[in-house]
């Protein structure tokens, strides 16, 4: 080898097919302290520590066999003195018709690697942060999932709080309060839109006597079975709810006054027609009312109860529209 | 089915014969390993290179952490390679960690199998506490996932926050750069723990399907005794010690390792 190359600012190896030195230059000799003798005749992995040899096997050797060049190479080599000294390697298969070489030139790297040991270590620090972030969000996100659950749960148990306190704990259908709170709704959307609705009142005609024949209990049976009907005709577009005592209201909607008396009718017959034995037949009372001008929540039910009134003066049994009072009188 | 192992594995099928030589590469390699030996087989048999899930030319979509991370999960690439090609009765050649998987995709489907060649095989490559000599101490394999960390871009370039997204690599990636597992640190640092943390002695009693044991006498990675234990182990197998230096006799003594194994399936 000539003085430069001997010389040249990186190391020179030069290695033979299976790996064994062939040549070195003065750098790298210098670089791990060895005398050139100890080095020519050995093979490459001589300088290497265990995971090297395996490098170099794995990953050199078939490297630069298969594609003629290996670059950035990185490994440990053993200084004379026994500590591990890094390099970079970049290395090129040479091949004439009588010569195969593997062409090896080598940059020690110790500095090099501290900065990338910070580097890699401040990875680690970093992909440590993020996996304690990560499962504190892990956490959080339970939590979360935890408190919505229960969420919906109070929603749950507040919407069936406010459905039940709706509701007549005797027949299951509208209560009072209930009741004036729809009225107070169509009454306001009657004053803003004009879209008119009926209030129907009905009142089981003797009751007083049903309770006071056969006794209390039965009493609510019928209001309960009663109850069911209005249910029942009130549909779904109509509001049946108990008023009170043996009194019932219905609201009804959209509902004329031509409506209104039809359905009543309707009603009354249903009633008729069902099968009270229980208490040798019933029958109800009927008062409607339907929404006009200067009306309001108050005035209408006064209207519907003055009709009732009059179904109940002229014989029980029987529907009146507050509409046709005028005209008797 | 066939068509999607085919891509999958990156099959490569040539040459002209009714046997058929499946070969397939070991750790940190890819199957242009074989093509220094190749051409001395493609007159007389049919070849099967392929490259395993994860390495080379393989489609990386396809790697999943669970199946690979025994060698159980090659051996099923082993055996579905041989069924996308309706092959039975092949001849196994493996190098290096390849053998083992080899052997136990005959454990599992003896009938694809009529011979194996193992070339540098190691059923353990530690050193074990009853006196086994693999050769390394955990220390070393931890050595050596720390080098090939440092060697293999993506590495040290990979910030803890891009870690977070794992992203999977993908046929794009995979095309940019085609070196040795370079492209795909993970998986590369998954076949090495694999590899060199198995043990499968314990198997190798259960082997059926003659088997050639080619051995370097001055291997660089498996102790030549290991050789020799794989022989006493394994009922049916031969053992040929080649005197060549390395751990890859394919590569460096291509015409000789052919020899030997042409000689070997004359006679069994």
């Amino acid at each position: 080898m000539e003085e430069r190359l001997r010389l040249a600012p990186g190391g020179l190896i030069a290695l033979d097919h299976e790996g064994y030195i062939v040549d070195v230059n003065d750098t790298f000799l210098n670089e791990l302290g060895y005398e050139k003798d100890s080095l020519v005749g050995n093979h490459l992995e001589y300088l290497c520590g265990t995971s090297g040899k395996i490098m170099f096997h794995s990953y050199f050797y078939p490297t630069i066999n298969l594609y003629g060049h290996v670059k950035e190479f990185l490994v440990k080599f053993s200084h004379s003195d026994g500590h591990d000294v890094p390099f970079l390697l970049n290395g090129r298969r040479y091949q004439s018709e009588d010569l195969f070489r593997i062409d090896i030139v080598t940059l020690p790297m110790t500095r090099r690697l501290e900065y990338e040991q910070e580097l890699r270590q401040a990875k680690d620090t970093l992909q440590q942060l993020l996996d304690e972030q990560e499962a504190v969000l892990t956490e959080l996100q339970k939590i979360n999932d935890e408190i919505q659950t229960k969420q919906l749960r109070l929603t749950e148990i507040n919407n069936n709080l406010i459905l039940a306190s709706n509701l007549d704990t005797l027949t299951g259908i509208s209560n009072r309060k209930h009741m004036q709170e729809t009225l107070v709704r169509l009454v306001y959307n009657f004053w803003k839109t004009g879209e008119i609705f009926s209030l129907l009142i009905l009142d089981i005609d003797y009751f007083k006597r049903v309770n006071d024949t056969y006794g209390h209990p039965v009493g609510d049976q019928v209001l309960v079975k009663l109850a069911a009907i209005l249910k029942k005709q009130a549909q779904h577009e109509y509001t049946a709810a108990r008023y009170g005592g043996e009194e019932f209201i219905i609201l009804l909607p959209g509902a004329s006054e031509d409506l209104a008396v039809q359905f009543a009718e309707q009603l009354r017959v249903a009633v008729q027609e069902t099968n009270w034995d229980e208490v040798s037949g019933l029958t109800i009372s009927i008062g409607l009312s339907t929404s006009g001008e200067g009306d309001d929540q108050l005035s209408i039910l006064k209207e519907a109860d003055d009709a009732l009134y009059a179904s109940k003066h002229n014989g029980r049994n029987q529907v009146t529209h507050f509409n046709t009072l005028a005209e008797r009188t | 089915m066939s068509k999607e192992i085919r891509e999958r594995n990156h099959i490569n099928v040539f040459g002209k014969g009714s046997k058929t030589i499946v070969m397939a590469h070991g750790f940190g390699c890819e199957q242009g390993m074989w093509q220094y030996m190749a051409p001395a087989f493609e007159e007389e048999y049919q070849l099967v290179l392929f490259d395993y899930v994860g390495s080379g030319r393989s489609d990386l979509s396809a790697y999943d952490p669970d199946k690979y991370s025994q060698l159980h999960g090659y051996a099923e690439d082993v055996i579905d390679v041989i069924e996308a090609l309706d092959l039975k009765d092949v001849i196994f050649v493996g190098h290096s960690v390849s053998s083992m998987i080899g052997m136990l995709a005959s454990l599992k489907r003896p009938e694809l199998f009529d011979a194996l060649v193992m070339i540098g095989p190691s059923p353990c490559y530690l050193n074990k506490e009853d006196g086994y000599k693999g050769g390394f101490e955990e220390s070393d394999i931890r050595d050596l996932l720390d080098m090939m960390e440092m060697n293999f871009t993506g590495w040290a370039s990979y910030m803890a926050p891009m870690a977070m997204e794992q992203p999977k690599e993908t046929k794009e990636v995979q095309d940019l750069e085609q070196t040795f597992v370079s492209n795909a640190p993970r998986i590369a640092r998954q076949f090495a723990e694999v590899t060199f943390l198995s043990d499968y002695r314990e198997t190798l009693h259960e082997a059926k399907v003659k088997t050639l044991i080619l051995q370097c006498a001055h291997d660089s990675i498996v102790p030549v005794e290991v050789g020799e234990y794989l022989h006493q182990a394994m009922e049916n197998s031969e053992l040929h010690v080649l005197d060549a230096k390395g751990h890859y006799p394919h590569i460096s003594q291509p015409e000789q390792t052919a020899a030997i194994i042409k000689d070997y399936l004359a006679r069994s």
